[in-house]
This record gives structure tokens, C-alpha cells and sequence, in this order.
């Protein structure tokens, strides 16, 4: 499964796992762009990437972020029918 | 010396008088009688010889005893009666008058030489006798070409011949002025201003030609008289009596007959009822030559029809009519197009509105003309696209039978009760406020209030895994050890809402949780283990009330 990463302000990277029920209605990268802080880059990883040992160990370089920037909204887009 | 100016002689004055007793000297008698032959031969002899050297200057005289006249005769001669006045007198009667306006002769003139007046003739022969008797007129004297005397072959003036009341006889009668003033042309006898004794021809003639009369018009005239003209414009004629003119007062006969065509217009009186043939409509008749019914014609601006009744007509317009009956005077079939149904019966109706004659009528099934009869929101064809009803609509039982709702069809939907609610399998029946709390198995009259938002989710995430079950949730987020987020799907109304969060790693162990942030999108919560440091914990409930 994918998730997303991104730096929180201490410098800790954030893990941020979907729902089935929102990939389902909307993809990952909306799900990204809603719930990834405003104006924080974050990337779409594989869940078996990350590391094994204590988040506070992971150090995230910023330029590898390069999926997207969270957006302002915390909703989902209107859906089109 | 000679005589003054009033003609006075005198002797010369150095040598006269002779004084008395003195002695006369030839120097005396030489000078003296010189003087005195000077003044002789100065003077006019009575022999008239020498003739005059100046001026003869008479006394005036009178016309009875003129200033120049004879020894013989001392009536007849000139005299001066006035300034600029010289008259001829004989036998002491005036004969010739000279002035300033030329020259007046009383009596007959005879002239056996050329009358030549340059200036014209007036007034020189005013008596009615003075005729001219005997000899010729000369015509140059009056204007003719030829100068010799004797008959003038052509006479023409130029000028106006004024006066002159007397005859006139040229040619004995050929041509004639008698003293009325009748002209005769080949007689000398004139009855009227102009009596030609033949035949006149002239190329025009103007007048009113009133008083004209003994012309041959039945034999003697001939040719066409325009109307223009006064005449008819036509050579032929038919019927007897007079001639109709445009203001006879009542045309009496003949009859008008059967003109092709005329204006009547004023025209009063016409028995129109003896009239035959038909008078169109846009001539102001009726356009027919039958009728039926009595009364009065009905006009287009007639206040109310009472009768005739309307019959059978092939076409009208009756806009704004009202009062129609409707149910019991009108048969027949009112056209679709006319907002009818075009039919007599409700089953040929459904029909002709393109609806099954009998059952239920679906928004498919039911079609219209062209008018906008029955839902439709354009004036096409096409299926019913909108029924909209205010009030007094019913239905019977089973009328809608058949249109059932589902999730995809509009249509009649049944009520479930309480058991079916509770059951939860039917999937056509809906729920009602009732049976909503006895499907949701909640007694009482407490309210009801949701859950918005659940997740069961394990927080080790040692490999991230979906949350074991999940409700308006997008994600969990995990911040750090023991330190989650919970992102909504739908955002909260507002951050006020109820989180009943639970965690616990095994039966035996226990787990606390502690509240960091609520806001509308979000809520985060860190776990600890049961001393109180933050863990990761594999258990994780989260139920969100609002």
C-alpha cells in the first residue's frame, strides 16, 4: 500500500495512511493535497520503504518531497457526477 | 436821323429849328434835307416797291375787322384776337383759326391737292354730312401704296382710325360701315356689326358666340363637337328627350339600364328594393342575392348577438368570448393543436394524447402535440418533461400501482414499518421518523444522535497497514510515537463535537489516551501506555459524536 510522508515543524516526518473508503471516492494524491498540512511538500511512498525503526530516527531531505504541497482546503473537491 | 423806335421822325437837331430872322445856309438845306430823303427812303411805298427790309408790324384787329385786311373789304383778313392766336376772318367770320395746337377750319375744306398727315386724322371731319363726293381719294393720302391718284388698291393703317360715326362705302357695298356701325362685307345694308353677304372662312374664331343664331346645324355642320368643347364628342345617338347634364335635378327617364360601371355617389332614393343582381361585400352589400331569417343585419360592431344563433359556421374567431356552454351546446372534437384532446372519450383521449387508452401514465408513455397541453415546458413534441400540480390533485387507489421507486427510478415508494426497519433487508421501503428509531433498535423517546465519524486502526504502524474499519475518515496521520491524527472525510460542523477515543495493546494491558487538538477537519491524539509514556499502541478506537 502507499502512503504519504511529509516534515511536521519539530522535524519529525509524518505518516499518512489512507483509508480504503477515501482512496476509493478519491485517489491518494487528493487524499494528499487534503489532509498533508497547508504549504508542507510530501511524497507518495510504498508503505515497505519506510524505515523499521522509530520515526523520530527518519530524517526526510525537503527536495525529496516533490509529490505535491498540501493544499489550503481541508475538504475534498467537489466530485463531478 | 432816323425814326425812334416807336417809329417818330425828328429833324436833326444841331441845325433845328431854324432860328427867326436868320439866314438859311445851303450847309442847313443840304443836311437837313438829306436827313430828311434818309428817312423817305426808309419808309414803305405804298406801290409795295422796295419791299420791306424788317419786321411789318400791325395792329392787332378783330375777327369782325381784322388787322390786315382790304380797302375793298375791310371784314375779310387776318387778325390777332389774342396772344398766339392768328385767324382767317371773311366777311368778318372766323374760317381759320391758327394757335399753338396747329390749325382749325370752320366750313368745308376743299383740297384739290394731297391731304398729307403724317400725324394722323382725328377730329378733321366731325360733320355727320361731310361725305366725299365725286373724284378719287388718293390712297397714299390715307395710307395706301399706290402714290398716283385714283382708286387705291390696297388700304391698311397702321395706326388707330379714331372717330368718324359716318358711312363708309368702299366698292358700293363690297365693303361697308353704315353710321350705326354695322359692317358689311358684300352688301351695303348691314343688319349686324358684321353681315357678310357670302361666304366667310376664318381660322380661328373667339367669343362667347352668345345670340348665335340661324346656324344649320342639322344640315350644314358636320365632324364630331368634342366635349371638351361643349358638344357630345360622339356622331351618334339613340333614344328620345333631352339631354341629361351632370346638375339635372331628377333624372326621371330614361332609366339608367345596365352600365358597365358608374359612381353613385350621394345618390339617394334608389329603390333598392326592386334592384336586382348582388352587391359585394366590398361595395358595402352583403355579397349574396339569398337571405334567410328576419331582423337586422348583424354588424361587426353589434353590442350583443342574441339571435341568430352562430348555426354551423365553416369559420370563426370568437376571442374574449365567454359564456360558451361549454358541457350541453358544444359537440364535436377540439383539435390538440386547439388545445383540445381530439377526442369525444377519456380512453381516445389518453390515446390521442399519446397515452396507453387505460393504466398508469409514465413520463415516457405520454406525449403531446405541439401545444404545451400537459408537462412539457417548451411548446414541442416530446415526452412530459415536468407535471406540476397545485392542489386537488387525488389519485385512487392503484392508480400509480406499477412505479415503484428504487435508487434509480422516480416512482411510488411504500412506508416500511418498525420490523422492517429493524430488519434492514428492504430495499423499497422507506423510512419514516417512527420506524428510523426502531431501526436503529433505540427505545424511548431520547434523541438520536450520530456518530460522524469512526476508525479502528493498529497505531504500531511498524508497516503501515489500512485502518481495520473506517467511517468518514480520509486518513490517519502519524506524527510520531503514539501521536496520531485523525483526518475526516467531511470536514465537522464546527470543533465542539465528542471524541470517545479507546486503545489498548492486550486484554490484560492497559492504555490511556490524552487530547492534543479538535478542529473541524481534524483531531489528534496521543496514546501512552499505562505509566503514562507515549507508546504506539495496536488498538486504537476512535468514535467522533456530534
Amino acid at each position: 500500500m502507499q502512503v504519504i510522508i511529509y516534515n511536521q515543524d519539530n522535524g519529525i516526518p509524518a505518516v499518512v495512511v489512507p483509508t480504503q473508503e477515501a482512496l476509493d471516492a478519491h485517489g491518494i494524491e487528493a487524499i494528499a493535497l487534503k489532509d498533508v498540512p497547508f504549504g508542507k511538500p510530501f511524497k507518495i511512498i510504498d508503505a515497505a520503504d519506510l524505515p523499521t525503526t522509530p520515526q523520530e530516527t527518519w530524517v526526510v531531505n525537503d527536495a525529496d518531497l516533490t509529490d505535491g504541497v498540501g493544499a489550503e482546503s481541508n475538504e475534498f473537491p467537489e466530485v463531478q457526477p | 436821323m432816323p425814326r425812334n423806335g416807336s417809329g417818330v421822325y425828328s429833324l436833326p437837331s444841331a441845325t433845328n429849328p431854324v432860328v427867326t430872322a436868320t439866314t438859311i445856309t445851303s450847309t442847313w438845306a443840304n443836311s437837313t434835307l438829306t436827313d430828311v430823303g434818309d428817312a423817305l427812303t426808309g419808309s414803305v411805298a405804298r406801290d409795295g416797291s422796295g419791299g420791306m427790309t424788317g419786321a411789318l408790324r400791325l395792329a392787332d384787329g378783330s375777327i369782325a375787322v381784322p388787322g390786315i385786311a382790304f380797302s375793298a373789304e375791310t371784314t375779310t383778313g387776318l387778325s390777332r384776337p389774342t396772344t398766339n392766336v392768328l385767324v382767317g376772318s371773311v366777311g368778318g367770320i372766323e374760317k381759320l383759326r391758327l394757335n399753338a395746337s396747329g390749325a382749325t377750319v370752320t366750313g368745308t375744306l376743299g383740297v384739290t391737292g394731297l391731304i398729307t398727315a403724317t400725324g394722323g386724322v382725328s377730329g378733321a371731319v366731325t360733320s355727320s354730312s361731310a361725305t366725299i363726293t365725286g373724284g378719287t381719294i388718293d390712297g397714299t393720302a390715307i395710307g395706301g401704296t399706290t402714290a398716283a391718284a385714283g382708286a387705291f388698291t390696297t388700304l391698311s393703317y397702321t395706326s388707330t382710325l379714331t372717330g368718324g360715326t359716318g358711312v363708309i362705302n368702299i366698292g358700293s357695298g363690297q365693303l361697308y360701315k353704315d353710321a350705326s356701325g354695322n359692317v358689311g362685307v358684300g352688301t351695303a345694308s348691314p343688319t349686324q356689326k358684321l353681315d357678310v353677304n357670302g361666304t366667310a372662312k376664318a381660322t380661328t374664331f373667339s367669343g362667347s358666340a352668345s345670340g348665335l343664331t340661324g346656324l344649320p346645324l342639322s344640315t350644314g355642320v358636320s365632324g364630331t363637337l368634342p366635349v371638351a368643347n361643349g358638344g357630345t364628342g360622339v356622331t351618334s345617338s339613340t333614344g328620345t328627350g333631352s339631354t341629361v347634364l351632370s346638375n339635372s335635378p331628377t333624372l326621371v327617364s330614361p332609366v339608367l339600364g345596365t352600365p358597365s360601371s358608374g359612381n353613385l355617389s350621394s345618390c339617394t332614393n334608389i329603390p333598392v328594393g326592386s334592384a336586382t343582381g348582388t352587391l359585394a361585400v366590398a361595395n358595402g352589400g352583403t355579397g349574396v342575392t339569398t337571405s334567410t331569417g328576419t331582423g337586422n343585419n348583424v354588424l361587426s360592431t353589434s353590442p350583443v348577438l342574441t339571435t341568430p344563433n352562430l348555426g354551423t359556421p365553416s369559420a370563426a374567431v370568437l376571442t374574449s368570448a365567454t359564456g360558451l356552454p361549454l358541457t350541453t351546446g358544444v359537440t364535436g372534437t377540439l383539435p390538440i393543436a386547439n388545445g383540445g384532446t381530439n377526442a369525444t372519450t377519456a380512453p381516445d383521449a389518453r390515446t390521442s394524447l399519446g397515452a396507453a387508452a387505460s393504466g398508469a401514465v409514465t413520463a415516457s408513455g405520454l406525449t403531446q402535440g405541439t401545444a404545451r397541453l400537459l408537462g412539457r415546458t417548451t411548446a414541442s413534441t416530446g415526452a412530459v418533461e415536468e407535471l406540476t400540480v397545485g392542489t386537488g390533485l387525488s389519485l385512487s387507489a392503484g392508480a400509480l400501482a406499477g412505479v415503484s421507486a428504487s435508487d434509480t427510478v422516480v416512482g411510488v415508494v411504500e412506508l416500511a414499518t418498525s420490523a422492517e426497519a429493524q430488519t434492514g433487508t428492504d430495499t423499497t421501503r422507506a423510512i419514516t421518523p417512527s420506524t428510523l428509531r426502531g431501526g436503529l433498535n433505540a427505545s424511548g423517546t431520547a434523541p438520536i444522535y450520530a456518530c460522524r465519524a469512526w476508525v479502528n486502526f493498529d497505531g504500531t504502524l511498524s508497516t503501515p497497514i489500512p485502518p481495520r474499519g473506517n467511517g468518514n475518515v480520509s486518513s490517519v496521520t502519524k506524527n510520531g510515537t503514539g501521536d496520531y491524527t485523525l483526518n475526516f472525510g467531511v470536514g465537522m460542523p464546527d470543533a465542539n463535537y465528542a471524541a470517545l477515543v479507546t486503545s489498548q495493546t492486550s486484554i490484560t494491558a492497559s492504555a490511556l489516551t490524552r487530547f492534543v487538538s479538535a478542529t473541524t477537519s481534524n483531531y489528534r491524539f496521543l496514546t501512552t501506555d499505562s505509566a503514562g509514556g507515549v507508546a504506539n499502541i495496536e488498538y486504537i478506537m476512535v468514535g467522533i459524536f456530534r
